[in-house]
Order: structure tokens, then C-alpha cells, then sequence
């Protein structure tokens, strides 16, 4: 991985409205419950704030705002780099494939610690504000189950970051265009996810709801998704890295 | 005359031939199959609890019988139409060989067809969303019934009521509720377009959500809470809104089926008719004084 990609994709500012957006859509799609928690004078049932992040970290709503999320660090920036000429002064100093191996990997990365760092942020804030009000509180590392859970959750997160921004570099760089970094993710997830509840219900391998709240029976206890995730975004860096070569062809 | 005709044909075809590739039109026609899925799914779910069937258009008519929904499937025409009015390479080719009013009424006749190809596509995309449960025959389903004649479809929030089922056969009823919908869109678009030249990119699109809003915001409910009215003139008020919202001129139940003083459906093609002809005229005459800036290239 390149050390200059690597610092444009890690923009600060980028991850902080990361972490605003996914406070903010948890909180309008959750109002109710978290009004209902305050207004209440009775303890919370144990378990409750872990059940809670689960459940609103998996929502309908976070499947809206991820894909669009993801791809804004790193999705752009081959196509920026090609459409502004700077490509040319890289290639000089460095092999093609270092530099797309490069522009895959931190793009990946970058998406991924987006959502992550989101998830984390919404998840330490719930346990701040809701583990207090529960009625006998866990303790760390008590409940070996949930927090293997949790694990699997972020790493699943991590990794539909990584995939959608990976969709989103290589949409950007077959349109030649820089909105399509932002819309193909959000469009292909869409797109499975027609695919899966109106015409083959039966495929649900490749439905995203699936991937962040797994419904069906899951080989290696979920850990499939993370290496079927992996598996995708291997193929799909590797259709940009042939795109993205035909594209360098004239440079 | 002949000459002119064939010149405004060509001019709006050279746009059509743009749409090879063009990113703005992929991302549009993909949004708008995406925004179909979304406000079809509680009309199918509907359907599949109560284990029935629609008639295919169906979806579209309960879908698109809401003011929401239309409003939300015209918006997706702000990214399509963004670069209005169309200033490409191929522009100064054909001032030369044409006057500037042709050129215009070239973009417009563009305009009026690439509308009319979006709404076939939703009205398409919506036929295959729910093609697993429905059927052709030109006879309202039992879901349909059961939207109409339970308290069901007004928890849902779904335009059923049941003198939409009684007015008419599912085909008529689209014809209708298609035809209003272009009404509205076309009148949306236009008001886009005037701005863009009398004003500026900028302002068209500030315009058209502007117009948007103006319907949004004209909602009988609304009008009530803030001038706090009593709930017997609610009659009155919608009537007045019925009359003063494009929104709800192009929305197929705010209309009189004999019942009430709402416009009548030829009204509401009379209303946007003649502002349609305002709106094309108007834009003829600021035509003539538009500066061309050519940028050079059309990226």
C-alpha cells in the first residue's frame, strides 16, 4: 500500500461525520424506544443495550446511509487521479499493478474503518447512556457469547465497508464518472437486495440484509459471511484492476 | 415549415443520442427502479400477508395516486435534467443552421419525450416489481377490495378508497392517474427549464423544488393545525387546496367523481394546459435574449 494513499484516505474529518450520521440515524429511527428508556422510571431488563445496538446497528436505515458512507473516502480516487493527470507523474515513479493493488487495498480499508469507527462510536455511546439504566448491569467480559457476537457484527461491518467501497472505485472507474463512486455501491446493494425479495427469495447469499443480520443457517457460526464478503471484494477488485488497466492503456 | 419541424426532430434526437454511456441517465432510470421498489413494498407486503393477487397496474395506481409519491419520483428529474438547457459541443452547429426558438422547441419536444420514456420505465419497473402475484385481466383484485372496503388501506396510508375502485377498470384508472402524473412532471420541468435561461442553472433548480414545496407544504392537514380550523370547514379547505396545489391537481382521488366541488379531471388538464402554453411561451420569448456560454466541452 502506497503511503500517500493511505494519508488521503485516512481525512479525519471524514470519519467524524461518519460517526454524526450514524448517531443521527439511530436516533430518528429509534426515537421512540430511546424516549420510551427516558421517560421511564423502571430499571432496563439486563441485556437490554446489547439487544438494542444489535438490532439498530442491523436496521433498515444503516443499510440506507452505509454504502453511500463507505465510498466516500477512497472510492473516487483513481478516477480523480486519471481525470486530473496526476496518474501520470505516479506511473512514472512506480509499476501499474503496485499502484492499483494500492488504490484497491486502501480503498477497502478506508471503507471498512468508516463504518467500523461509526459502529464503535454509536456502540460506546449506547453502553454510556443505556447500560446504567439497566437493572443489574454485565460485567466486562462476563457474557463470553455477546461479546463474540459483537465481534462477529463488527467484523461483518468492517468487511460490507470494504465491499461497497471496492464497488464503488470500480463503478467510478467503468463510468468514468466521480458520482458513481458515491451511487454504485448504494445501487448494486439495492439492486441484490430487489433481486432477493421480489424475484428469488431463495438466493439469500447474496442478500445484504443478510450479511449484517444473518436470518438463515450460516456455516463456521456466521464466520461464511466474512470469507464470502472477502471472497466478493477480491472479485470485484480484481474486475477494477482489468478496468482500470484498459483505462490506463492511453496514459 | 417543413424544414423547421425536421430541424427541432433532429435537434432533440442529437440529445437522445447523448444518453449512450451517460452516467446521469444510468444513475436516474437505476434510482428511480430503486425508489419504485421502495414505495411499492408496502402494497406487495400487503398483498402476500393476505395471501392475494393484484392486477398488475395496480401497484402503480395505489402507489401513484399519492401526492408523495409523485413528488418523490419527479425530483429524480432534477439529476436528469440538471444540465438544461443542453449546451453541448454539437450546439453552436446547430444555431448555425437553425434560428435559436427552433433550437428551444427542439429541447422542449426533447424534454416533453425523455418525461413520458421516465414514467413508462416506473410504470414498467412497477408491473415487474410485483409481476410474481399479480395478473393482466382489466378487474380489480381482492387486495384491492380489501384496501377499499376496510379501515385496512387508511392505516396504510395507501390511496384505495373506494370511489377510486368504483370509478373506473384498472386500465382506465391508469390511463388517469399516468396522464396527471406527466401533467404535473412536464409542468415541473418546465418551470425548470424558464428559470435555467431566465436566471440560471442555479435558480431552475432552486425553482423547481420551490415548486415543488409550495405542493408539499399546501396539505389540507397542514393548513389546519397552523390556521387552527375547525375540523367541519376541513371539507372546505381541502376543496380550496384541491384547486390551488399542483400537487394535488396531479394526485387521481383529489378529484370530483361527482361527489364534491374538487376539480374535475378535464379541469385539472385545463389548469395545467394553459400553464403549460404559458410556460412555453414565456420561454420562447426569454429565448431570445439567452447568452450562450460555451464552455468547450461537455464533461
Amino acid at each position: 500500500m502506497l503511503v500517500y494513499d493511505m494519508k488521503r484516505a485516512m481525512d479525519c474529518k471524514l470519519y467524524c461525520l461518519s460517526i454524526i450520521l450514524m448517531v443521527l440515524c439511530i436516533t430518528f429511527t429509534e426515537l421512540d424506544t430511546i424516549l420510551e428508556v427516558f421517560n421511564s422510571e423502571e430499571l432496563l431488563n439486563t441485556g437490554w443495550t446489547e439487544g438494542f445496538l444489535l438490532e439498530s446497528l442491523s436496521d433498515d436505515s444503516m443499510l440506507f446511509i452505509f454504502p453511500i458512507l463507505c465510498s466516500l473516502p477512497f472510492s473516487s480516487s483513481f478516477i480523480d487521479e486519471y481525470k486530473s493527470g496526476i496518474i501520470k507523474f505516479s506511473l512514472s515513479r512506480m509499476n501499474r499493478k503496485t499502484f492499483l493493488v494500492s488504490k484497491i487495498v486502501t480503498t477497502a480499508i478506508s471503507g471498512g474503518l468508516i463504518i467500523l469507527i461509526g459502529v464503535i462510536a454509536v456502540s460506546i455511546l449506547a453502553l454510556l447512556l443505556f447500560l446504567p439504566m439497566e437493572n443489574k448491569s454485565i460485567e466486562f467480559g462476563g457474557n463470553k457469547e455477546l461479546f463474540s457476537e459483537i465481534f462477529r457484527l463488527f467484523c461483518r461491518f468492517f468487511l460490507y465497508g470494504a465491499l461497497g467501497a471496492v464497488t464503488g472505485l470500480w463503478g467510478s472507474t467503468k463510468c468514468n464518472s466521480r458520482f458513481m463512486a458515491w451511487f454504485s455501491a448504494f445501487i448494486a446493494e439495492y439492486m441484490l437486495v430487489i433481486f432477493v425479495e421480489r424475484f428469488f427469495p431463495h438466493c439469500y447469499i447474496v442478500y445484504p440484509r443478510e450479511w449484517l443480520r444473518p436470518t438463515k443457517e450460516w456455516p463456521l457460526n456466521t464466520w461464511s459471511i466474512c470469507l464470502w464478503l472477502i471472497l466478493l471484494s477480491i472479485g470485484i477488485g480484481g474486475a477494477f484492476f482489468k478496468t482500470a488497466l484498459r483505462r490506463l492503456e492511453n496514459v | 415549415m417543413f424544414n423547421g419541424l425536421r430541424f427541432v426532430i433532429k435537434t432533440s434526437l442529437y440529445n437522445f443520442r447523448l444518453w449512450k454511456s451517460n452516467v446521469k441517465v444510468i444513475a436516474t432510470f437505476f434510482l428511480a427502479f430503486i425508489l419504485c421498489f421502495l414505495l411499492t413494498t408496502k402494497c406487495i407486503e400487503f398483498a402476500i400477508d393476505h395471501e392475494s393477487t393484484l392486477q398488475l397496474v395496480e401497484v402503480f395506481i395505489w402507489t401513484f395516486g399519492d401526492s408523495n409519491s409523485i413528488l418523490l419520483s419527479s425530483l429524480l428529474l432534477l439529476l436528469l435534467y440538471s444540465d438544461m438547457p443542453f449546451i453541448t459541443s454539437a450546439t453552436p452547429f446547430f444555431l448555425v443552421r437553425g434560428k435559436r426558438t427552433q433550437w428551444i422547441v427542439g429541447q422542449m419536444f426533447y424534454i416533453v419525450i425523455s418525461t413520458a420514456i421516465y414514467l413508462i420505465f416506473i410504470l414498467l419497473s412497477t408491473c415487474l416489481l410485483c409481476m410474481r402475484i399479480s395478473y393482466v385481466k382489466n378487474i380489480w383484485s381482492r387486495t384491492a377490495a380489501i384496501l377499499a372496503y376496510s379501515s385496512e388501506g387508511k392505516l396504510l396510508n395507501l390511496p384505495s378508497t373506494v370511489k377510486l375502485v368504483e370509478m373506473g377498470r384498472p386500465y382506465q384508472t391508469l390511463v388517469y392517474v399516468f396522464m396527471l402524473m406527466l401533467l404535473y412532471t412536464l409542468v415541473m420541468v418546465f418551470v425548470m427549464l424558464l428559470f435555467n435561461i431566465w436566471k440560471g442553472v442555479r435558480a431552475g433548480i432552486i425553482a423547481a423544488i420551490f415548486f415543488n414545496v409550495y405542493g408539499v407544504l399546501l396539505n389540507p392537514e397542514n393548513i389546519q393545525s397552523v390556521l387552527k380550523i375547525p375540523d367541519v370547514l376541513l371539507y372546505k379547505v381541502r376543496v380550496w387546496i384541491g384547486w390551488i396545489s399542483p400537487l394535488n391537481h396531479a394526485t387521481y382521488s383529489m378529484h370530483n367523481f361527482g361527489y364534491d366541488n374538487l376539480p374535475t379531471l378535464f379541469q385539472t388538464i385545463c389548469v395545467f394546459g394553459v400553464i403549460f402554453l404559458l410556460l412555453i411561451m414565456v420561454t420562447i420569448y426569454k429565448m431570445k435574449g439567452y447568452s450562450f456560454q460555451f464552455r468547450g466541452t461537455e464533461n
